[in-house]
């Protein structure tokens, strides 16, 4: 198994490990952590259609920007894409919901980690751990279309070449 | 063309046609964390439908919402939360009031 996979058994876990009353730290921990199970998920998915070296290969990984991932799950999140030539592509629905899985439970890590002002309830979490399943889902259905590796090399390239 | 941002009221409509599951969602625009403007809709649902379709129900939440109010138009990137009205009750946090 994994990494992502098991980020998104320790994001489970966190969530309900102390019962019906958890913690904020718990739940907050449960958020991040949901997200980077998805974040990861798709950095593994890129650099398994990697064929260089491992060195490379972890340059590659690296090369994944918290902030360029949102800007092009923004634009996977719609209906159409621009593509490399400038044509519009249509974005199967099921990458259409990772990519708004994405942007998503960035904005709820940024929360969870960093505003000590929100408090978290179950529910919440519990939406979000939902969000984050759905969206393995979907990718496992759809990783293997063109339009998901156009995915993952957009948020390796800043823009599409004009 | 860009779509008008909606107004507490109108999101109250929605809710009305949402109930029993939908106790009332609140609107607040903003931005997100890197500065995008954005729609945050705070849904509190009630207690039985939380405990029993929280995911169905928050679904057809964000449908709703997505559909009657156009937020695919807008440049505001829309997020949505959800929680219980125990939950609200006993974190009493304003936003969510």
């Amino acid at each position: 198994m994994g990494l992502a996979q098991d980020l998104l058994q320790q994001a489970e876990h966190l969530a309900t490990w102390e019962g019906p009353n958890p913690s904020q730290a718990s739940l907050r921990r449960a958020v991040s952590t949901a997200y980077y199970a998805l974040f990861h998920l798709l950095i593994e998915q890129a650099s398994l259609r990697w064929q260089g070296s491992s060195e490379a290969k972890t340059g590659l990984e690296r090369g994944f920007v918290h902030g360029l991932m949102k800007n092009v799950s923004l634009q996977f999140g719609k209906a159409t894409w621009q593509d490399w030539h400038g044509g519009q592509q249509a974005v199967p629905q099921a990458l259409q919901n990772v990519a708004q899985a994405f942007v998503y439970l960035q904005d709820e890590r940024q929360t969870a980690d960093y505003n000590n002002h929100e408090r978290w309830s179950p529910a919440e979490v519990q939406q979000a751990l939902h969000t984050a399943r759905s969206a393995f889902q979907d990718w496992d259905s759809i990783r293997n279309d063109p339009m998901a590796g156009n995915y993952l090399l957009a948020m390796l390239l800043p823009k599409p070449r004009p | 063309m860009i779509a008008a941002l909606p107004t507490q009221e109108q999101v109250d409509q929605i809710a009305r046609t949402l109930a029993p599951d939908v106790v009332r969602i609140r609107l607040n625009v903003w931005h997100d964390w890197s500065g995008d403007p954005a729609i945050y809709f705070r849904s509190v649902l009630s207690d039985e439908a939380a405990r029993e379709r929280l995911a169905e129900v928050a679904e057809r939440v964000r449908q709703e919402l997505r559909a009657r109010l156009g937020l695919d138009d807008l440049e505001h990137i829309s997020y949505f939360r959800f929680r219980t009205q125990s939950e609200q009750a006993v974190l009493k946090e304003k936003s969510w009031d």
